[in-house]
């Protein structure tokens, strides 16, 4: 099963993946709907790309109370039907890859959007996603295996807790210097 | 409204707390584009003449332009403009990061900031929603710190945020406005402006979009433009090193400003290069919006005294200005100095070129005993370097004094200290030197905001792009355009480009891929512009250099408004009178005059005065502009 790979050494947090998509599934630049979403690391200099893993037991799948979610025969992405989409936000809650404690509405590897009736999520534009080739240096790499310095799911959630615990810092902390 | 703007322009008044939210005009797109353009004419009817830069009258513009937040490469910048505390005269501070695309997605082309806070204020701007917070529990605080708490707080993880620091708050005449703690608007001292203003940060998160005229013409023409930077060796190389590599470009032709630009090569050029940052610093690459050049690089200390400092930078000049030209060969230094210019929010071109400034007037015995105070300052101390830097943020001790800018301690010094006062109209010059970079000799004598290299710089004759040069300004230009180190056809070259840069700074688009390296020229400016817009008036050359005509012409009145003749369009007596001592450029020196001449001709602007004329002005469209010149006495009717 193929999903874009995180490669975050690489990435220079240029958030060209973010236009790309959005400008290929909504034809305007606006990564608020961009199905990938960068996290920037201010303490340690970094960024993240986040987009979904296309997991194979999905969380998101297994939520879904009308069946709506299904795996693409076609890609292999795990794809929403905006048909039998309610909108109720199962599938959002079940996904693990977001900061659960400061937007627990939302997830950054799927979203829900009022105005599109339906979750944002990846589906790796029909087989060639467009973050991955317009990628400056390929911290995205479309994959059916595991590539050396991705970031794995649990890693993620690794990643986006550091996230977390670096905005809890006190405010009067002891100054460094 | 064209599309590529938001149509907006969002006018917050800090004195009554009253928000405004007015219309982009079209008529005005047309004549100046956006960005810094557009600001220009809007600055100058915004602001009374002889306004003083720090109260309450002065205005900040923070711009965007038609091309920000689209995926062309090089869109994700945006400036800030206002009246400067260090000059007195036209401002403008251009600053990458994600600040300014997120201005466009949260509807706004122009944030215009007036009044005065009567306490400590930060700003939200959360598409529509507006709000004023206090400011007080953020007042003293870094940069960096203080932008990521503001996000905390207000709840805005994915927002973007502009804050002053320590030196801002100071009133440092050279201090930054610092986007997400760590890209600096630096020139001009906008910091002060915002600290006067007892305005401490604007967080701004937007959700919308930024949608273009013609989409299918729009993606060939941004497809081709990532292609062409992803091809270029040159900014493939800049990738990996960053400007950093300007070291050792300018030590090759002597231009590399040491021991305050007496001399223009550096003994410890190597312990500074870009190999050594490169080699034994390197950390992360962090990019500005959309670009595939990735020029920053953030360093970080693994031994030593500073073990565990992560930074982001120094470029090229902020080594210069904490390195060669303060006779410091060590990189840590430079990483930790350049480190507390960007943590107390302050320009480190300016901050370094004032502390080379006074370790020269201390060499020749022009400071008292008082004012060094304990600071051994002088060539190649570190540890007075770092101390200095603290001081000048706190305005402590001789960081009192430096906060003021080299050009006003020469003044009050005198004529002893004169000859060592490396400035142009009050502002530092940055890492050039005329002598052995002729066009830029002018340049820096012209610049709308002073000493500058990012209005004008050609760089022809600095890095030799002879097919380049023979495209952009004629092959019978050759050999001498390419030759730093002649006069002959340097106003033509520094006309051209400073008229494409102002289209460039109206897209806005950044400096690095129109001249170093050479990508994209006015010929990609046009229809990039005519796509984004729907303008077609935009799609033709010859149009888009009237615009650029225009737009340097504007920030000329503004300027001649205040006061600025062709008298003040001079150079430090150093870069005239003082040959180079050594190197490849020994014995040069800048015959100005003959190029200034030339330099106004091609404008239509006075000979005499430097002032554009009647006829220019009203060729340009100008004509109210020319019509309160007249009303002031400064145009005869």
């Amino acid at each position: 099963m193929k999903r874009v790979a995180v490669l975050p050494s690489r990435c220079t947090g240029c958030r060209v993946c973010e236009l790309v998509c959005s400008e290929s599934h909504e034809g305007t630049f606006q990564p608020s709907k961009a199905r990938i979403q960068v996290v920037s690391f201010d303490m340690t200099v970094q960024d993240v790309p986040i987009v979904c893993q296309q997991c194979a037991d999905a969380p998101c799948m297994e939520a879904c109370p009308q069946d709506a979610i299904s795996r693409s025969p076609e890609t292999t992405a795990v794809v929403v039907d905006k048909e039998l989409c309610i909108q109720c936000g199962a599938c959002v809650r079940a996904c693990v890859i977001g900061l659960n404690q400061i937007e627990p509405e939302q997830k950054l590897a799927i979203r829900l959007d009022e105005e599109k009736e339906m979750p944002l999520k990846c589906d790796l534009c029909e087989g060639n996603p467009q973050c991955v080739k317009f990628c400056p240096t390929e911290a995205l790499v479309l994959t059916e295996t595991s590539v050396k310095g991705e970031l794995s799911v649990e890693e993620l959630m690794d990643a986006l807790d550091h996230f977390l615990k670096q905005i809890e810092l006190p405010l009067l902390e002891q100054e460094g210097d | 409204m064209y599309k590529g703007y938001s149509g907006k322009i969002l006018r917050i008044n800090l004195t009554n707390q009253r928000i405004d939210v007015e219309l982009t005009s079209k008529d005005l797109a047309r004549r100046f584009v956006g960005g810094t353009g557009y600001a220009s004419y809007l600055l100058y009817q915004e602001l009374a003449q002889g306004i003083e830069p720090l109260g309450p009258e002065n205005k900040l513009i923070f711009c965007t332009g038609p091309v920000t937040g689209t995926v062309w490469p090089t869109a994700g910048r945006m400036a800030v403009v206002s009246k400067s505390p260090l000059t007195g005269i036209w401002a403008e501070s251009h600053v990458g990061g994600h600040l300014g695309p997120e201005m466009k997605f949260a509807g706004y082309d122009f944030i215009i900031i007036e009044g005065q806070a009567s306490q400590p204020t930060v700003l939200s701007i959360v598409d529509e929603d507006v709000q004023f917070h206090s400011g007080s529990l953020y007042w003293g605080l870094k940069t960096l710190k203080a932008s990521r708490l503001i996000r905390r707080d207000l709840g805005q993880q994915h927002g973007h945020v502009a804050v002053i620091g320590p030196a801002g708050e100071n009133l440092v005449r050279y201090s930054s406005i610092m986007i997400d703690g760590a890209r600096a608007a630096g020139r001009t001292g906008l910091g002060a402006v915002m600290g006067q203003k007892n305005l401490k940060g604007i967080l701004v998160r937007g959700t919308g979009e930024v949608s273009v005229a013609d989409p299918a013409r729009f993606r060939t023409l941004w497809q081709d433009g990532h292609d062409r930077v992803q091809t270029n060796p040159q900014a493939l190389e800049m990738r990996k090193y960053g400007t950093a590599i300007l070291v050792a470009t300018k030590q090759s032709i002597g231009e590399l400003p040491t021991y305050n630009h007496r001399e223009g090569v550096f003994e410890g050029w190597d312990r500074i290069s870009a190999e050594t940052f490169h080699d034994h610093y390197y950390h992360t690459t962090r990019a500005c919006g959309t670009c595939r050049l990735a020029c920053k690089k953030a360093f970080r200390i693994d031994k030593g005294p500073h073990k565990g400092l992560i930074t982001e930078g120094p470029e090229y000049e902020g080594i210069m200005a904490m390195g060669s030209n303060v006779g410091i060969d060590d990189v840590p230094t430079i990483l930790v100095t350049q480190h507390l210019c960007n943590e107390y929010g302050m320009d480190v071109i300016s901050a370094g070129a004032t502390a080379s400034f006074l370790m020269e007037l201390a060499e020749n015995g022009l400071l008292t005993e008082e004012e060094l105070a304990k600071l051994d300052i002088q060539w190649g101390n570190t540890e007075a370097l770092i101390e200095l830097m603290h001081e000048i943020a706190q305005r402590k001790g001789l960081g009192d004094l430096a906060a003021e800018g080299s050009h006003r301690i020469a003044q009050e010094k005198g004529e002893q200290a004169k000859p060592f006062d490396m400035t142009v109209k009050g502002m530092e010059i940055s890492g050039q030197d005329g002598r052995a970079h002729r066009s830029m000799a002018l340049g820096h004598a012209v610049g709308a905001r002073g000493a500058d290299h990012l209005r004008n710089l050609v760089t022809m004759d600095q890095l030799a792009y002879k097919e380049v040069a023979a495209e952009r300004f004629g092959k019978d230009k050759l050999p001498e355009i390419c030759d730093p180190y002649v006069e002959t056809h340097k106003a033509l070259a520094t006309v051209v480009t400073e008229k494409v840069y102002t289209i460039r700074d109206s897209l806005i688009v950044c400096w690095y891929t129109c001249s170093w390296p050479p990508i994209f020229w006015v010929e990609d400016f046009a229809p990039l512009l005519a796509s984004v817009t729907g303008e077609p008036a935009f799609d033709s050359v010859d149009e888009m250099m009237q615009i650029g005509t225009r737009l340097v012409t504007m920030k000329r009145a503004f300027n001649v408004r205040e006061g600025i003749r062709r008298k003040d369009d001079q150079l430090p007596r150093r870069f005239t009178h003082e040959p180079f001592l050594k190197g490849p450029s020994k014995g040069q020196t800048v015959n100005l005059e003959p190029m200034l001449d030339e330099y106004y001709q091609l404008y239509g602007w006075d000979v005499t005065t430097g002032i554009p004329t009647q006829e220019t002005l009203n060729k340009l469209g100008l004509d109210e502009i020319a019509k309160d010149l007249q009303s002031r006495g400064i145009l005869s009717s």
